[in-house]
């Protein structure tokens, strides 16, 4: 996946002017390069559950952009969404920091919330849509997938021209149309493995579902997706 | 999909790049001498690159990120900060099972409490409280009754009464059972010869 344009500093002291607190029994791996200790998850998750603020904010410092990413690709590309989503995640992370018993990597335990939260989201809209659809507030029938107008989609990452960007535009609302006919953990499945280039046992253990479930998952939507994109070919 | 059906699992594993490596020797292997696997695989790699590509850019702005982090770490400082009695309300009613069962129980509870209390009421024994309620009827008929086991009594402190003024008659004179009983009339001495 296209990552953003990162403008912050690397470190978090220069951010936010806070001064490393590592105390001597943290478990700590040396950077070859700037050779400063890094402080692991878990460690970071054992000093948050005390209440270290600080800790909060590195974890949000490591984690907040893939979150971003992964929330911008749950909730069909609206930004501002994703910044909602991501902001949620997080607070449930912080909630919910006691019940990591570190049976999993802290990494899959964070896109699992991540995840979970955007598909809480997605469900909650959907229960919405279906309310209002039926007072007849909206124009369009129930079948009908909601996918955002061309014009709100944003600009793919790849410089390209007009003519291109068009195209991917249109690519896309065809891709999303496709998805929407799959199950939630086919599309989920797809689009960790596509856009983001998870493998299988890392889309398994975040899904907390088995490798081959997950594999069948896939391959399934990879086919669907085959099937109605065939006008697309070259 | 166009390919050989024994070939398609691996046809999609090595499209999403999870072939091992003796999987993969194997694969590339039918793919020399099969065209339809061969064109399937490229026309399959092309299809998952142009979704890839068409993905709108998940970038943003500095000012944006730079407000996101803040809001972030402001959500989390304000988390850190709670109490930690709140925290667990928090929480209770998050996990909406959790919220339900304890109303059911509260509710159970005040409800066996409530009819224990309908059936056996709490009374405050008091001298009032020792004889039943009646009403008018039941009083007039507990009146008569009183009356009826006193008879005798009654009976017998008339004729007391009646013998009290016979021997008073005799002693005193005549005297009423009235105020003027306790006015002695003055008895001559002779009066009480025989």
């Amino acid at each position: 996946m296209k990552t953003g344009i990162n403008n912050l500093p690397n470190c978090a002291e220069n951010l936010f002017g806070m001064k490393s607190n590592t105390s001597p029994g943290s478990e700590k791996k040396l950077q070859p390069d700037n050779k400063k200790p890094v402080i692991s998850d878990e460690e970071l998750a054992s000093r948050i559950i005390k209440g270290d603020s600080w800790a909060g904010n590195e974890l949000m410092q490591r984690y907040w952009e893939k979150a971003f990413n992964i929330s911008f690709s749950m909730c069909d590309w609206d930004k501002e969404e994703a910044k909602d989503l991501t902001q949620e995640a997080f607070l449930k992370v912080i909630r919910n920091i006691k019940k990591f018993k570190g049976k999993s990597s802290f990494y899959t335990w964070f896109y699992r919330i991540v995840i979970n939260t955007c598909l809480d989201a997605r469900k909650k809209k959907n229960r919405w849509k279906k309310i209002f659809s039926g007072w007849g507030l909206k124009n369009k029938g129930n079948d009908e997938p909601d996918i955002r107008p061309m014009e709100e989609i944003p600009d793919t990452g790849v410089l390209a021209n007009p003519m291109t960007s068009l195209r991917g535009k249109m690519l896309n609302i065809e891709v999303q149309k496709a998805l929407s006919s799959l199950s939630e953990k086919q599309q989920t499945a797809f689009k960790l493995k596509v856009y983001h280039e998870m493998t299988v046992p890392e889309i398994a253990q975040v899904m907390n579902t088995a490798q081959g479930t997950i594999k069948t998952h896939i391959f399934r939507a990879t086919q669907y997706l085959r099937k109605n994109l065939k006008q697309w070919d070259n | 999909m166009k390919s050989c059906p024994d070939y398609q699992e691996i046809l999609l594993l090595d499209i999403h790049k999870e072939l091992d490596r003796k999987t993969r020797l194997k694969w590339e292997d039918h793919l020399k001498s099969c065209q339809l696997c061969l064109k399937e695989r490229t026309d399959l790699q092309e299809m998952i690159g142009n979704i890839r590509n068409s993905a709108p850019s998940d970038r943003l702005l500095p000012e944006e990120s730079q407000h996101l982090l803040s809001s972030i770490r402001q959500n989390i400082d304000k988390e850190l900060s709670i109490p930690k009695w709140r925290q667990w309300i928090q929480s209770a009613f998050e996990n909406r099972v959790h919220a339900l069962t304890a109303a059911c129980l509260i509710v159970l509870v005040f409800g066996w409490f409530g009819t224990r209390i309908m059936e056996n009421p709490l009374t405050v024994q008091t001298a009032s409280n020792l004889t039943p309620v009646l009403n008018s009827e039941e009083k007039l008929l507990m009146q008569d009754y009183k009356v009826i086991n006193n008879l005798d009594l009654l009976e017998e402190m008339e004729a007391l009464e009646k013998l009290v003024q016979v021997v008073d008659k005799q002693e005193y004179g005549s005297c009423l059972i009235d105020k003027r009983f306790f006015v002695q009339k003055e008895i001559s001495p002779n009066e009480y010869k025989i």
